[in-house]
Protein backbone atom coordinates (compact mmCIF):
# COMPACT_ATOMS: atom_id res chain seq x y z
CA UNK A 1 0.00 0.00 0.00
CA UNK A 2 1.07 3.34 -0.75
CA UNK A 3 1.14 5.78 2.23
CA UNK A 4 -1.01 8.22 3.07
CA UNK A 5 1.20 11.19 2.01
CA UNK A 6 2.26 9.54 -0.99
CA UNK A 7 -1.57 9.55 -2.03
CA UNK A 8 -1.89 12.91 -1.24
CA UNK A 9 1.03 14.17 -2.81
CA UNK A 10 -0.06 12.13 -5.94
CA UNK A 11 -3.71 13.72 -6.08
CA UNK A 12 -2.34 17.05 -6.23
CA UNK A 13 -0.61 15.86 -8.99
CA UNK A 14 -3.45 14.98 -10.91
CA UNK A 15 -5.41 18.10 -9.69
CA UNK A 16 -2.32 19.93 -11.00
CA UNK A 17 -2.40 18.24 -14.42
CA UNK A 18 -6.37 18.30 -14.69
CA UNK A 19 -6.78 21.93 -14.37
CA UNK A 20 -3.50 22.86 -16.76
CA UNK A 21 -5.40 20.75 -19.32
CA UNK A 22 -8.45 22.15 -18.74
CA UNK A 23 -7.09 25.58 -19.27
CA UNK A 24 -4.61 24.66 -22.20
CA UNK A 25 -8.11 23.15 -24.31
CA UNK A 26 -10.26 26.19 -24.15
CA UNK A 27 -6.85 27.97 -24.74
CA UNK A 28 -6.70 26.16 -27.49
CA UNK A 29 -9.89 26.42 -28.94
CA UNK A 30 -9.29 30.25 -29.13
CA UNK A 31 -5.94 29.67 -30.74
CA UNK A 32 -7.81 27.15 -33.28
CA UNK A 33 -10.49 30.06 -33.94
CA UNK A 34 -7.70 32.21 -34.76
CA UNK A 35 -5.95 30.01 -37.09
CA UNK A 36 -9.37 28.69 -38.82
CA UNK A 37 -11.43 32.12 -38.93
CA UNK A 38 -11.14 34.45 -42.57
CA UNK A 39 -10.52 37.58 -41.44
CA UNK A 40 -12.29 40.76 -42.82
CA UNK A 41 -12.47 44.14 -41.05
CA UNK A 42 -15.70 46.19 -41.81
CA UNK A 43 -16.75 48.88 -39.44
CA UNK A 44 -20.39 47.89 -39.87
CA UNK A 45 -19.34 44.05 -38.34
CA UNK A 46 -17.51 45.03 -35.06
CA UNK A 47 -21.10 47.15 -34.17
CA UNK A 48 -23.14 46.73 -31.16
CA UNK A 49 -25.68 44.20 -31.79
CA UNK A 50 -29.16 46.32 -32.70
CA UNK A 51 -31.39 44.03 -34.80
CA UNK A 52 -29.99 44.77 -38.03
CA UNK A 53 -30.48 48.52 -37.19
CA UNK A 54 -27.80 51.46 -36.67
CA UNK A 55 -27.10 50.86 -32.66
CA UNK A 56 -28.38 54.20 -30.66
CA UNK A 57 -25.79 56.22 -28.06
CA UNK A 58 -24.93 53.15 -25.45
CA UNK A 59 -26.57 54.59 -22.43
CA UNK A 60 -26.21 52.79 -18.77
CA UNK A 61 -29.94 50.82 -18.52
CA UNK A 62 -31.73 51.05 -15.65
CA UNK A 63 -31.25 48.41 -12.66
CA UNK A 64 -34.69 47.20 -12.40
CA UNK A 65 -35.44 48.44 -9.27
CA UNK A 66 -39.10 47.02 -8.84
CA UNK A 67 -37.18 43.78 -7.50
CA UNK A 68 -35.68 45.18 -4.74
CA UNK A 69 -37.38 43.45 -2.17
CA UNK A 70 -36.77 40.20 -3.47
CA UNK A 71 -33.30 41.01 -2.97
CA UNK A 72 -33.38 42.04 0.33
CA UNK A 73 -35.22 38.54 1.08
CA UNK A 74 -32.59 36.71 -0.29
CA UNK A 75 -29.76 38.06 1.74
CA UNK A 76 -31.87 37.61 4.74
CA UNK A 77 -32.24 33.82 3.54
CA UNK A 78 -28.54 33.81 3.24
CA UNK A 79 -27.43 35.05 6.21
CA UNK A 80 -29.96 31.98 7.70
CA UNK A 81 -28.54 29.19 5.63
CA UNK A 82 -24.83 30.63 7.21
CA UNK A 83 -26.38 29.60 9.96
CA UNK A 84 -28.00 26.49 8.92
CA UNK A 85 -24.58 25.00 8.06
CA UNK A 86 -22.79 26.58 11.44
CA UNK A 87 -25.57 24.41 13.45
CA UNK A 88 -25.11 20.92 11.07
CA UNK A 89 -21.45 21.76 11.87
CA UNK A 90 -22.42 21.57 15.81
CA UNK A 91 -24.05 18.42 15.16
CA UNK A 92 -21.19 16.72 13.14
CA UNK A 93 -18.87 17.63 16.00
CA UNK A 94 -21.07 16.74 19.57
CA UNK A 95 -24.49 14.06 17.88
CA UNK A 96 -26.19 14.76 20.98
CA UNK A 97 -26.85 18.42 20.36
CA UNK A 98 -29.77 17.14 17.39
CA UNK A 99 -32.35 17.46 19.41
CA UNK A 100 -31.84 21.92 20.05
CA UNK A 101 -30.84 22.20 16.33
CA UNK A 102 -34.01 20.28 15.12
CA UNK A 103 -36.31 22.70 17.51
CA UNK A 104 -34.20 25.43 15.43
CA UNK A 105 -35.04 23.75 11.88
CA UNK A 106 -38.76 23.58 13.41
CA UNK A 107 -38.95 27.56 14.36
CA UNK A 108 -36.98 28.56 10.80
CA UNK A 109 -39.13 26.11 8.34
CA UNK A 110 -41.98 27.20 9.94
CA UNK A 111 -41.77 30.76 10.33
CA UNK A 112 -40.33 31.23 6.10
CA UNK A 113 -43.43 29.03 5.46
CA UNK A 114 -45.53 31.35 8.13
CA UNK A 115 -43.94 34.80 5.91
CA UNK A 116 -44.89 33.15 2.76
CA UNK A 117 -48.36 32.69 3.09
CA UNK A 118 -48.56 36.31 4.41
CA UNK A 119 -46.53 38.67 2.78
CA UNK A 120 -47.94 39.65 -0.96
CA UNK A 121 -47.37 41.69 -3.72
CA UNK A 122 -43.74 42.33 -3.51
CA UNK A 123 -43.00 43.72 -6.71
CA UNK A 124 -42.86 47.27 -6.74
CA UNK A 125 -44.54 49.53 -8.98
CA UNK A 126 -42.21 52.18 -9.85
CA UNK B 1 1.71 -20.77 -24.35
CA UNK B 2 -0.19 -17.53 -25.05
CA UNK B 3 1.23 -15.87 -21.67
CA UNK B 4 4.69 -17.52 -22.68
CA UNK B 5 4.49 -14.84 -25.66
CA UNK B 6 3.37 -11.89 -23.64
CA UNK B 7 6.26 -12.31 -21.24
CA UNK B 8 7.88 -12.00 -24.18
CA UNK B 9 6.41 -9.10 -25.42
CA UNK B 10 6.70 -7.66 -21.91
CA UNK B 11 10.34 -8.20 -21.99
CA UNK B 12 10.95 -6.34 -24.94
CA UNK B 13 8.61 -3.62 -24.33
CA UNK B 14 10.75 -3.27 -21.72
CA UNK B 15 14.13 -3.65 -23.19
CA UNK B 16 13.17 -1.08 -26.39
CA UNK B 17 12.00 1.35 -22.98
CA UNK B 18 15.41 1.31 -21.88
CA UNK B 19 17.31 2.41 -24.74
CA UNK B 20 15.30 5.62 -25.49
CA UNK B 21 16.91 8.25 -24.11
CA UNK B 22 15.96 9.71 -20.57
CA UNK B 23 13.14 12.38 -21.10
CA UNK B 24 11.12 10.82 -23.84
CA UNK B 25 11.09 7.21 -21.79
CA UNK B 26 9.95 9.57 -18.20
CA UNK B 27 7.32 10.84 -20.73
CA UNK B 28 5.96 7.31 -21.66
CA UNK B 29 6.02 6.44 -17.98
CA UNK B 30 3.99 9.26 -17.17
CA UNK B 31 1.86 8.19 -20.00
CA UNK B 32 0.74 5.48 -18.20
CA UNK B 33 1.11 6.49 -14.85
CA UNK B 34 -2.01 6.63 -12.49
CA UNK B 35 -1.50 10.69 -12.72
CA UNK B 36 -2.43 10.77 -16.37
CA UNK B 37 -4.94 8.28 -16.77
CA UNK B 38 -7.17 9.93 -14.03
CA UNK B 39 -6.46 13.72 -14.96
CA UNK B 40 -6.88 13.56 -19.41
CA UNK B 41 -8.76 9.96 -19.94
CA UNK B 42 -11.40 8.89 -17.32
CA UNK B 43 -12.68 11.02 -15.06
CA UNK B 44 -10.94 13.69 -16.52
CA UNK B 45 -10.71 15.74 -20.02
CA UNK B 46 -11.92 13.21 -22.63
CA UNK B 47 -14.23 11.80 -20.46
CA UNK B 48 -15.80 15.00 -19.87
CA UNK B 49 -15.85 15.78 -23.92
CA UNK B 50 -16.98 12.87 -25.27
CA UNK B 51 -19.78 12.61 -22.46
CA UNK B 52 -20.52 16.65 -23.43
CA UNK B 53 -20.49 15.75 -27.31
CA UNK B 54 -23.06 12.82 -26.56
CA UNK B 55 -25.26 15.19 -24.37
CA UNK B 56 -25.36 17.68 -27.14
CA UNK B 57 -25.99 15.38 -29.73
CA UNK B 58 -28.92 13.85 -27.37
CA UNK B 59 -30.59 16.78 -26.64
CA UNK B 60 -30.91 17.62 -30.14
CA UNK B 61 -32.31 13.87 -31.71
CA UNK B 62 -34.57 14.19 -28.42
CA UNK B 63 -35.85 17.03 -29.38
CA UNK B 64 -36.42 16.67 -32.95
CA UNK B 65 -38.77 13.56 -31.97
CA UNK B 66 -40.51 15.59 -29.40
CA UNK B 67 -41.15 17.62 -32.49
CA UNK B 68 -41.95 14.46 -35.06
CA UNK B 69 -38.66 15.51 -36.74
CA UNK B 70 -35.37 13.67 -37.79
CA UNK B 71 -32.92 15.47 -36.47
CA UNK B 72 -29.09 14.96 -37.16
CA UNK B 73 -29.00 12.24 -39.67
CA UNK B 74 -26.26 12.68 -42.62
CA UNK B 75 -23.31 13.29 -41.06
CA UNK B 76 -21.25 10.15 -39.40
CA UNK B 77 -22.49 6.59 -39.79
CA UNK B 78 -24.51 6.14 -37.55
CA UNK B 79 -27.96 8.61 -36.87
CA UNK B 80 -25.66 11.91 -37.60
CA UNK B 81 -23.40 11.13 -34.39
CA UNK B 82 -20.86 13.35 -36.23
CA UNK B 83 -22.96 16.37 -36.68
CA UNK B 84 -21.43 17.79 -33.52
CA UNK B 85 -17.55 17.66 -34.88
CA UNK B 86 -19.12 19.68 -37.87
CA UNK B 87 -20.72 22.18 -36.20
CA UNK B 88 -17.49 22.90 -33.65
CA UNK B 89 -15.33 23.33 -37.36
CA UNK B 90 -17.71 25.55 -38.46
CA UNK B 91 -17.96 27.57 -35.52
CA UNK B 92 -14.34 27.68 -34.97
CA UNK B 93 -14.10 28.99 -38.88
CA UNK B 94 -16.45 31.76 -37.81
CA UNK B 95 -14.86 35.42 -37.59
CA UNK B 96 -13.98 36.28 -33.95
CA UNK B 97 -15.39 39.61 -33.60
CA UNK B 98 -14.92 42.00 -30.75
CA UNK B 99 -17.48 44.53 -30.60
CA UNK B 100 -15.33 48.21 -30.66
CA UNK B 101 -17.46 49.34 -27.75
CA UNK B 102 -16.57 46.17 -25.52
CA UNK B 103 -13.52 46.27 -22.63
CA UNK B 104 -11.21 43.95 -24.75
CA UNK B 105 -8.85 42.23 -22.25
CA UNK B 106 -12.31 41.18 -19.82
CA UNK B 107 -14.26 40.19 -23.31
CA UNK B 108 -11.38 37.91 -24.37
CA UNK B 109 -10.19 36.47 -21.55
CA UNK B 110 -13.69 35.43 -19.61
CA UNK B 111 -14.59 32.31 -22.11
CA UNK B 112 -11.63 30.69 -20.87
CA UNK B 113 -12.04 31.44 -17.90
CA UNK B 114 -15.82 29.99 -18.09
CA UNK B 115 -14.75 27.08 -19.58
CA UNK B 116 -11.93 26.30 -17.90
CA UNK B 117 -13.91 26.78 -14.62
CA UNK B 118 -16.50 24.97 -15.44
CA UNK B 119 -14.50 21.67 -16.12
CA UNK B 120 -12.88 22.26 -12.46
CA UNK B 121 -16.03 20.69 -11.16
CA UNK B 122 -15.01 17.55 -12.74
CA UNK B 123 -12.04 17.40 -10.49
CA UNK B 124 -13.87 16.66 -7.28
CA UNK B 125 -16.76 14.39 -8.55
CA UNK B 126 -16.16 10.76 -8.12
CA UNK B 127 -17.12 8.74 -10.40
CA UNK B 128 -16.61 5.35 -8.75
CA UNK B 129 -15.03 4.16 -5.79
CA UNK B 130 -11.47 5.80 -5.95
CA UNK B 131 -12.25 7.00 -9.51
CA UNK B 132 -11.74 10.88 -8.81
CA UNK B 133 -8.93 13.32 -9.60
CA UNK B 134 -8.55 15.06 -6.08
CA UNK B 135 -10.12 13.41 -2.58
CA UNK B 136 -11.22 15.66 -0.62
CA UNK B 137 -12.78 15.64 3.09
CA UNK B 138 -14.77 19.01 1.73
CA UNK B 139 -15.57 17.90 -1.88
CA UNK B 140 -19.26 18.58 -1.92
CA UNK B 141 -18.55 22.40 -0.39
CA UNK B 142 -15.74 22.25 -3.28
CA UNK B 143 -18.18 21.72 -5.94
CA UNK B 144 -20.43 24.37 -4.33
CA UNK B 145 -17.65 26.91 -4.26
CA UNK B 146 -16.84 26.50 -7.86
CA UNK B 147 -20.53 25.89 -8.94
CA UNK B 148 -21.07 29.81 -7.52
CA UNK B 149 -18.35 31.15 -9.13
CA UNK B 150 -18.84 30.35 -12.75
CA UNK B 151 -21.79 32.34 -13.19
CA UNK B 152 -19.22 35.62 -12.14
CA UNK B 153 -16.97 34.79 -15.40
CA UNK B 154 -20.60 35.42 -17.06
CA UNK B 155 -21.48 38.43 -15.27
CA UNK B 156 -18.11 40.27 -16.52
CA UNK B 157 -18.78 38.87 -19.60
CA UNK B 158 -22.01 40.18 -20.05
CA UNK B 159 -20.96 43.65 -18.71
CA UNK B 160 -17.75 43.62 -20.95
CA UNK B 161 -19.69 43.14 -24.60
CA UNK B 162 -21.32 46.44 -23.78
CA UNK B 163 -24.64 45.92 -25.30
CA UNK B 164 -28.23 46.34 -24.26
CA UNK B 165 -29.22 42.97 -24.71
CA UNK B 166 -26.13 41.94 -22.64
CA UNK B 167 -26.56 43.99 -20.08
CA UNK B 168 -30.67 42.45 -19.69
CA UNK B 169 -29.15 39.22 -19.89
CA UNK B 170 -26.55 39.80 -17.28
CA UNK B 171 -29.16 41.40 -15.08
CA UNK B 172 -31.86 38.74 -15.32
CA UNK B 173 -28.51 36.12 -14.47
CA UNK B 174 -27.13 37.69 -11.30
CA UNK B 175 -30.87 37.57 -10.32
CA UNK B 176 -31.72 34.19 -10.88
CA UNK B 177 -28.31 32.44 -9.82
CA UNK B 178 -27.76 34.31 -7.04
CA UNK B 179 -31.56 33.66 -5.97
CA UNK B 180 -31.67 30.04 -6.53
CA UNK B 181 -27.85 29.62 -4.60
CA UNK B 182 -29.75 29.76 -1.30
CA UNK B 183 -32.80 26.94 -1.73
CA UNK B 184 -29.73 24.96 -3.96
CA UNK B 185 -27.41 25.05 -0.91
CA UNK B 186 -30.07 24.15 1.71
CA UNK B 187 -31.40 21.02 -0.46
CA UNK B 188 -27.59 19.79 0.10
CA UNK B 189 -27.29 20.87 3.72
CA UNK B 190 -29.76 18.33 4.16
CA UNK B 191 -27.52 15.29 2.50
CA UNK B 192 -25.01 16.43 4.36
CA UNK B 193 -27.38 15.85 7.58
CA UNK B 194 -28.25 12.24 6.75
CA UNK B 195 -24.49 11.00 5.19
CA UNK B 196 -23.10 13.23 8.69
CA UNK B 197 -19.75 14.28 5.78
CA UNK B 198 -18.92 16.50 3.12
CA UNK B 199 -17.01 14.04 1.22
CA UNK B 200 -18.86 12.85 -1.36
CA UNK B 201 -17.17 9.36 -1.65
CA UNK B 202 -18.67 8.77 2.12
CA UNK B 203 -22.27 10.42 1.21
CA UNK B 204 -22.66 7.64 -1.16
CA UNK B 205 -21.44 5.23 0.92
CA UNK B 206 -23.97 6.16 3.19
CA UNK B 207 -26.60 4.96 0.68
CA UNK B 208 -25.71 1.60 0.07
CA UNK B 209 -29.04 0.71 1.84
CA UNK B 210 -31.35 3.08 1.09
CA UNK B 211 -30.82 6.13 -1.60
CA UNK B 212 -31.41 9.35 0.07
CA UNK B 213 -34.49 10.18 -2.71
CA UNK B 214 -36.54 8.63 -0.31
CA UNK B 215 -36.25 10.68 3.03
CA UNK B 216 -35.33 13.47 0.97
CA UNK B 217 -37.85 14.13 -1.44
CA UNK B 218 -38.79 17.15 -0.78
CA UNK B 219 -34.96 18.22 -0.97
CA UNK B 220 -34.74 16.30 -4.47
CA UNK B 221 -37.60 18.39 -5.86
CA UNK B 222 -36.09 21.69 -4.78
CA UNK B 223 -32.66 20.37 -5.92
CA UNK B 224 -33.80 19.45 -9.24
CA UNK B 225 -35.83 22.76 -9.48
CA UNK B 226 -32.83 24.79 -8.62
CA UNK B 227 -29.97 22.66 -10.24
CA UNK B 228 -32.14 23.19 -13.88
CA UNK B 229 -32.08 27.03 -12.94
CA UNK B 230 -28.41 27.22 -12.15
CA UNK B 231 -27.55 25.43 -15.31
CA UNK B 232 -30.08 28.10 -17.42
CA UNK B 233 -32.15 25.22 -18.84
CA UNK B 234 -35.47 25.93 -20.18
CA UNK B 235 -38.67 26.61 -17.78
CA UNK B 236 -35.17 29.14 -16.38
CA UNK B 237 -33.57 30.34 -19.46
CA UNK B 238 -34.35 33.90 -18.37
CA UNK B 239 -30.91 35.16 -19.10
CA UNK B 240 -30.34 33.75 -22.51
CA UNK B 241 -33.72 34.21 -23.62
CA UNK B 242 -33.98 33.62 -27.69
CA UNK B 243 -36.74 35.60 -28.52
CA UNK B 244 -36.72 38.41 -26.23
CA UNK B 245 -33.20 39.53 -25.95
CA UNK B 246 -31.68 37.77 -29.33
CA UNK B 247 -29.20 35.18 -27.20
CA UNK B 248 -29.03 37.62 -23.74
CA UNK B 249 -25.41 38.04 -22.03
CA UNK B 250 -23.98 35.73 -25.40
CA UNK B 251 -25.28 38.32 -28.04
CA UNK B 252 -21.96 39.28 -28.70
CA UNK B 253 -19.94 36.36 -28.84
CA UNK B 254 -18.89 34.66 -31.68
CA UNK B 255 -16.84 31.85 -33.24
CA UNK B 256 -14.11 29.96 -30.79
CA UNK B 257 -15.65 32.44 -28.05
CA UNK B 258 -19.55 31.08 -28.33
CA UNK B 259 -18.32 27.31 -28.67
CA UNK B 260 -16.40 27.73 -24.99
CA UNK B 261 -19.37 29.26 -23.75
CA UNK B 262 -21.79 26.68 -25.13
CA UNK B 263 -19.39 24.10 -23.87
CA UNK B 264 -19.67 25.49 -20.47
CA UNK B 265 -23.03 25.36 -20.33
CA UNK B 266 -23.02 21.42 -21.06
CA UNK B 267 -20.00 20.42 -18.72
CA UNK B 268 -22.34 22.42 -16.21
CA UNK B 269 -25.35 20.75 -16.88
CA UNK B 270 -23.52 16.83 -17.04
CA UNK B 271 -21.70 18.03 -13.44
CA UNK B 272 -25.02 18.90 -12.19
CA UNK B 273 -26.89 15.77 -13.61
CA UNK B 274 -23.87 13.90 -11.93
CA UNK B 275 -24.19 15.68 -8.86
CA UNK B 276 -27.93 14.68 -8.11
CA UNK B 277 -26.77 11.23 -9.06
CA UNK B 278 -24.74 11.10 -5.90
CA UNK B 279 -26.65 12.54 -4.06
CA UNK B 280 -29.97 11.36 -4.04
CA UNK B 281 -29.98 8.28 -6.47
CA UNK B 282 -27.69 6.60 -4.68
CA UNK B 283 -24.43 6.91 -6.58
CA UNK B 284 -22.65 4.17 -7.79
CA UNK B 285 -24.66 1.43 -6.29
CA UNK B 286 -26.65 -1.27 -8.20
CA UNK B 287 -27.09 -4.56 -8.51
CA UNK B 288 -24.08 -6.44 -9.55
CA UNK B 289 -23.71 -8.13 -12.56
CA UNK B 290 -21.58 -11.74 -12.92
CA UNK B 291 -18.18 -11.67 -14.12
CA UNK B 292 -17.81 -7.36 -14.30
CA UNK B 293 -15.56 -6.36 -11.57
CA UNK B 294 -16.19 -3.75 -9.52
CA UNK B 295 -14.70 -1.05 -10.26
CA UNK B 296 -16.13 -0.70 -13.73
CA UNK B 297 -19.66 -1.43 -12.74
CA UNK B 298 -19.44 1.49 -9.92
CA UNK B 299 -19.24 4.27 -12.97
CA UNK B 300 -21.82 2.26 -15.36
CA UNK B 301 -24.30 2.59 -12.96
CA UNK B 302 -23.11 6.38 -11.80
CA UNK B 303 -23.32 7.36 -15.77
CA UNK B 304 -26.55 5.59 -16.34
CA UNK B 305 -28.32 7.06 -13.54
CA UNK B 306 -26.81 10.59 -14.71
CA UNK B 307 -28.12 10.06 -18.60
CA UNK B 308 -31.49 9.57 -17.02
CA UNK B 309 -31.45 12.61 -14.96
CA UNK B 310 -30.27 14.22 -18.22
CA UNK B 311 -32.84 13.26 -20.18
CA UNK B 312 -35.82 14.67 -18.16
CA UNK B 313 -33.67 17.68 -17.88
CA UNK B 314 -33.63 17.76 -21.90
CA UNK B 315 -37.11 16.82 -21.90
CA UNK B 316 -38.25 20.09 -20.60
CA UNK B 317 -37.24 21.82 -23.13
CA UNK B 318 -39.56 20.46 -25.60
CA UNK B 319 -42.10 20.68 -23.20
CA UNK B 320 -42.56 23.77 -21.00
CA UNK B 321 -42.73 27.66 -22.15
CA UNK B 322 -40.31 30.41 -20.13
CA UNK B 323 -41.58 31.66 -16.84
CA UNK B 324 -41.08 35.69 -15.97
CA UNK B 325 -38.64 37.08 -13.88
CA UNK B 326 -41.12 38.30 -11.15
CA UNK B 327 -42.66 34.53 -11.14
CA UNK B 328 -39.13 32.94 -11.17
CA UNK B 329 -38.62 35.40 -7.77
CA UNK B 330 -41.55 34.58 -6.14
CA UNK B 331 -41.32 30.20 -6.66
CA UNK B 332 -37.72 30.70 -5.22
CA UNK B 333 -38.57 32.18 -1.49
CA UNK B 334 -42.17 31.94 -1.71
CA UNK B 335 -42.04 27.56 -2.40
CA UNK B 336 -38.31 26.59 -2.83
CA UNK B 337 -36.74 27.68 0.52
CA UNK B 338 -39.21 26.60 2.48
CA UNK B 339 -39.81 23.03 1.50
CA UNK B 340 -35.67 23.11 1.72
CA UNK B 341 -36.19 24.10 5.58
CA UNK B 342 -38.88 21.63 5.79
CA UNK B 343 -36.61 19.21 3.99
CA UNK B 344 -34.01 19.19 6.69
CA UNK B 345 -36.17 19.49 9.28
CA UNK B 346 -37.66 16.30 8.20
CA UNK B 347 -34.34 14.72 7.88
CA UNK B 348 -33.38 15.60 11.20
CA UNK B 349 -36.32 14.06 12.67
CA UNK B 350 -36.24 10.82 10.80
CA UNK B 351 -32.20 11.01 12.22
CA UNK B 352 -33.74 11.24 16.00
CA UNK B 353 -36.42 8.16 15.71
CA UNK B 354 -33.33 6.41 14.19
CA UNK B 355 -35.15 5.61 10.51
CA UNK B 356 -31.85 7.17 8.84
Amino acid sequence: MVSKVGVAAMSVEALLTFVVAAFLVSLLFVLLGMLLSHKRVKRTKVLTFECGQKPFEWRMLQFPVQYFPYLLIYVVYAVISILVLVSLFYVFEVPDALMRVTVFLAILAFSSIFVSINLKRLVQRV
Amino acid sequence: MSSLILQEYARAAANFLNELPHPLKDFILFLHSDTFIKAIIFPGLLFILTFVMFTIWFERKLLARVMVRLGPLHVGKYAGLLQLVADAVKLLSKELIVPEKAIKPLYVSMPILCGALSMLIFAFLPLGPGWVIYPSDISLLLVFVILAVTPITILVAGWASRSKYSFIGMVRLAFQVFSYEVPFFLAIASITLAARSFNLEKIVEAQAELPFIIPALLGFIVFLITAIAEVERVPFDLPTAEQELVSGWQTEYTGAYFALFYLAAYIKLDAMAILTALLFLGGWHGPSIPGIPESILGPFWLILKSLIVVFLVLLLRGVFPRITLDKLLDIGWRVLIPLALLNILIVAVLIQIGLI
